[in-house]
């Protein structure tokens, strides 16, 4: 057991609670053209420093959470619900 | 057509475990009713005990934002389902899990200890109290906890891993039987 | 000044004309009494040859008589000409020994230090130790320095024009075009002359400036270089070494082991050099790990370009090269993966003869488990998809696999053990030797390997990479090379690239010493698990990424337990043995599992990613590869299904079929 995440929800919580699907980049719209959609499937900024994540609390609330993250730490800095993080325009 | 017949056996028997610090036992496998409120609405919590749990105590859980667990011994039948499900329109949506979700509970003094061999969720009374719920892995197998009483929780699980959860509580209680 | 301390000490040349004998050249041991502040390195252009010669900056002019073998120290000795005192460099092509020689002429005789350095030239057959003070190498220096008031430079290129070195103290590390200079075709036979007369600084500053020379012979090319040397003179650092005879030095061998063990092993020398960057490279590769340093051996060895350098932004190994769990395959199933990967193993079969390097590569098989039906077709067809391609694969029943390891947990209730692929082929190599035994081999070729030089821009021309800034300055190239392995995505964006990598943490764990009881690599197969045993006995194991992007190089406890929980469903027996270390490695996992190999959006920018968990059985064939693209241009078949646009295309080489995410694969 180790690494405690914080979810909104739930309080610190283990990671092995989570699934983590990746960067928290907003999806294009549905006429978005093939370079935006390439950017979007494929391309990843991947910096060293604060990072926007999707976590799945999968054993816990079953919420997706965008987790800011620093790559270089691991230190957690905010964590929200995507719903959230959406209307603060964090991600999309 | 197959020569068996579907019985239904219950998950965890009349199972117990008892000693004087621990106690495990399985609890009837009445109904478990999954709510789920709109998204961004209002907390519906009051309006299910009342409506739908009888006002029981712990019949209602959280189980995510804007979802609910009712719980109850008593099996339902059919049309009393049916009644507790329209009840909830137009507010939430419900879904019959009685035979998905099994319940147990373990209590004694040594309960804190033996759940927190499991989770990492804080079970101290002070961050856990009375009545508070949540879902949490223990071991590997995520789990629905509910205090029930200083040293009594009530864990919720599918009924497919609820043999397990058993066992591996079991085992984390050996220490204290 | 610091020149008082007599130097003593001796630097490792090899003549260019006698093979690997050494000669011996005093270094000094005195510690750096100021910062000196490298102003770059020239090049000319000069002599061809086979074998490999360097000095240090700190080596003057002395030493070129005895440097150069007996060619070259005839010519010179005729003339002379070993200074340059005028700021001028003839570059004579010369006819020798049926091949064609250039040698260097500085039309400086008339200078005293100049004959003294031309009389004082031993024969280096004779390898004797010559003793030079500290202030003999100062003055010879300051000669050097005398073409002060002038920038003195080179860049003798075929088709290469002049550079200038304004030098400024504001500005000390800018290197300027300068114009108005062309310099012939080195085919020409006969004398080139290049005059290097810009009036940089006033002559009262040079006076307090100095120059030193560097001869280096890098593969067929000999340079002079000049580097400045802000204030007095003073001799960068360079490893010691004591005699050693020819014979012991030449290779690494029984012999070599033996007469340094008479000589109490005191005549080791270092692997490699550690020069300082010079102003200008042929090609440039970012990243001193295995994939970079075999791309340095393999440019120089196979395809002739040996003005390469390779920068590392810590110590060679420090990457993943030396973090990985050693395991080498050529298991794949799609054929955009399995040609290339054998072609690897096949390197790896003969990379020791290759790099007179023992890298303890050790064919003792992997061992690929299946728990379900449908683990074992997957397991079939990709057996199958490797006899197709040639390479060895054999289905093992569960007879057979508790035949060899009996330990196993075969009857486990959730995840029986059924059988197992096996490829007896794949094994493990020690995974720093890879890395010393590619650094060594590339620079005996004339590599320049630094170390400690941390790329910190890429600088951009008109859809052209011109150089790389780096913690020492800036460095300026024809091609340039990326091999940073977990830093890709960072080293790219540099060049304004995006890539379609992420970077996670793997973690690797030894346990302690057991006696030998697993022959091979065991993997799991219901579970992130794999182990292999050492030679000294601990358990080499490891498991899956932790799954979040990571630059940290250590990994998180639950990947442990995970990976411990998996390792004793598999082995019931280890469940007492004791983990002593533990590390994390960044991986540059791609967006479906597999490499790139390719060229990039700039013309001159090469790219060499996305390895995951998996590159280090790629080392000799992604270091060949990459080196065949950046002299060639174009891919080597075996890695033409590399390409960095296979994204857009939609054809992806995703071994798992697990779609664009990063932590599945
Ligand atoms: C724990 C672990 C286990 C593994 N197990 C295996 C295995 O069993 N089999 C297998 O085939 N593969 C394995 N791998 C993968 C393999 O190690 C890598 O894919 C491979 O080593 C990457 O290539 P490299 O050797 O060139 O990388 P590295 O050694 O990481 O080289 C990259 C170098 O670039 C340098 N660098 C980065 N940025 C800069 C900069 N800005 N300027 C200068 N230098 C820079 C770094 O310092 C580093 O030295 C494993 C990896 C890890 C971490
Ligand atoms: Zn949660």
């Amino acid at each position: 057991m180790a690494s405690l995440v914080p979810c909104p929800h739930c309080g610190m919580r283990p990671k092995e609670e989570f699934t983590i699907k990746g960067a928290a980049i907003a999806r294009p719209g549905s006429h978005a053209d093939a370079n935006e959609w390439m950017d979007y499937v494929y391309l990843r900024n991947n910096p060293l420093g604060t990072y926007d994540e999707y976590w799945h609390h999968t054993s816990g609330c079953r919420r997706w959470l965008v987790v800011t993250r620093d790559t270089g730490t691991h230190e957690i800095s905010a964590s929200c619900d995507v719903t959230v993080a959406v209307k603060t325009g964090v991600a999309a | 057509m197959s020569e068996y017949r579907v019985t239904r056996r219950s998950a965890l028997g009349s199972n117990a475990l008892r000693s004087e610090r621990i106690c495990i036992s399985a609890l009837p496998e009445g109904h478990v009713i999954q709510v789920m409120g709109k998204e961004g609405g209002p907390d519906l919590g009051a309006f299910l005990s009342e409506k739908i749990g009888g006002g029981a105590k712990f019949a209602v859980r959280i189980a995510a934002p804007f979802q609910w667990y009712v719980v109850g011994d008593r099996a339902l039948s059919p049309e009393e389902t049916d009644t507790m499900l329209d009840t909830l329109h137009p507010h939430a949506a419900g879904v019959d899990q009685s035979h998905g979700r099994v319940r147990f509970q373990v209590e004694g003094a040594m309960v804190e200890r033996l759940l927190a061999k499991g989770t990492g969720t804080d079970v101290s009374v002070e961050a856990f109290p009375v009545g508070h719920s949540t879902m949490t892995l223990i071991g590997h197998i995520a789990a629905h906890v509910t205090r029930v009483g200083e040293h009594a929780f009530e864990i919720m699980v599918l009924r497919g891993f609820a043999e397990s959860l058993w066992d591996d509580c079991a085992r984390m209680a050996q220490e204290f039987t | 000044m610091p020149g008082s301390k007599a130097l003593h000490g001796r630097g490792p040349l090899r003549s260019p004309w006698l093979g690997n004998c050494r000669v011996q050249v005093p270094v000094t041991d005195a510690p750096r009494k100021r910062r000196t502040q490298s102003l770059g390195h020239y090049g000319v252009h000069h002599v061809q040859g086979r074998n490999t010669t360097t000095a240090s900056n700190a080596v003057t002019v002395k030493y070129i008589a005895r440097l150069a073998g007996q060619e070259m120290r005839k010519s010179l000795l005729q003339r002379r000409s070993v200074f340059p005192v005028d700021g001028e460099i003839t570059v004579i092509q010369k006819p020798g020994g049926g091949k064609q020689v250039r040698t260097a002429r500085y039309p400086a005789e008339t200078h005293p230090l100049a004959r003294e350095a031309a009389q004082n030239a031993v024969d280096p057959v004779r390898l004797q130790p010559v003793r030079r003070s500290a202030a003999s190498t100062y003055k010879q220096s300051v000669a050097l320095a005398s073409c002060g008031g002038y920038c003195f430079t080179g860049d003798f290129y075929p088709g290469g024009a002049s550079y200038a070195l304004p030098v400024t103290r504001q500005r000390p590390h800018i290197v300027q075009r300068f114009s108005g200079e062309k310099v012939g075709g080195p085919e020409r036979f006969g004398c080139r002359r290049v005059r290097h007369q810009r009036k940089i600084f006033d002559k009262k500053k040079a006076e307090r400036l100095s120059y030193s020379g560097c001869f280096e012979r890098h593969g067929s090319n000999l340079y002079v270089s000049v580097s400045l040397v802000q204030g007095e003179f003073d001799i960068p650092r360079y490893p010691f070494y004591t005699h050693a005879t020819k014979l012991a030095d030449m290779r690494y061998s029984a012999l070599s082991i033996f007469l340094n063990g008479l000589r109490g092993n005191q005549s080791w020398k270092p692997a490699w050099r550690e020069p300082q960057p010079k102003s200008h490279y042929d090609v440039i590769i970012v990243g001193g790990g295995g994939h970079g340093l075999a791309t340095a051996y393999y440019l120089a060895k196979e395809f002739g370009v040996t003005n390469v350098a390779v920068i590392e932004k810590s110590y060679i190994g420090s990457g993943n090269v030396g973090r990985n769990t050693t395991i080498i395959r050529s298991n794949y199933l799609l054929p955009g993966n399995n040609p290339f990967y054998e072609y690897s193993m096949k390197l790896w079969e003969s990379l020791e003869q290759e790099l007179n390097f023992n890298a303890m590569v050790s064919q003792r098989g992997v061992l690929n488990l299946f728990h379900s039906d449908a683990q074992r077709d997957a397991y079939t067809r990709r057996g199958n998809a490797m006899l197709l391609h040639g390479v060895d694969a054999e289905l093992l029943d569960r007879t057979a696999v508790r035949k060899m390891l009996p330990f196993l947990d075969f009857d486990n209730a959730r995840f029986p053990i059924q059988g197992g692929l096996l490829q007896r082929r794949g094994g493990t190599v020690r995974h720093d030797a890879v890395a010393w035994g590619y650094a060594r081999g590339a620079d005996q070729r004339g590599v320049d390997i630094i170390q400690n030089c941390e790329v910190i821009g890429i600088r951009r021309d008109n859809g052209r990479v011109t150089g790389v800034e780096t913690t020492k300055g800036f460095i300026r190239c024809a091609k340039l090379g990326l091999a940073a392995a977990g830093n890709s995505s960072r080293v790219a964006s540099m060049a304004g690239l995006k890539l379609p990598i992420e970077s996670h943490v793997l973690q690797a764990f030894v346990s302690e010493g057991l006696k030998p009881f697993i022959d091979g690599v065991i993997t799991f197969g219901a579970g992130h698990f794999y182990v292999s045993q050492s030679d000294k006995g601990g358990l080499v194991f490891g498991g899956d990424i932790d799954g979040y992007n990571s630059y940290a190089q250590r990994g998180n406890l639950a990947t442990v337990e995970h990976v411990a929980e998996a390792g004793k469903a598999m082995i019931p027996g280890i469940s007492r043995v004791r983990v002593l270390r533990s590390w994390g490695g960044i991986m540059d996992m791609s967006m479906d599992g597999s490499p790139i190999i390719d060229r990039t959006s700039l013309d001159n920018l090469y790219l060499n990613a996305g390895w995951c968990y998996g590159g280090f059985k790629a080392t000799p064939a992604s270091g060949f590869c990459f080196a065949h693209l950046l002299a060639r241009g174009v891919a080597h078949e075996t890695a033409r299904a590399f390409r960095f646009d296979r994204f857009e295309r939609g054809h992806l080489l995703d071994e798992k079929g697990q779609g664009a995410q990063a932590n599945l694969h």
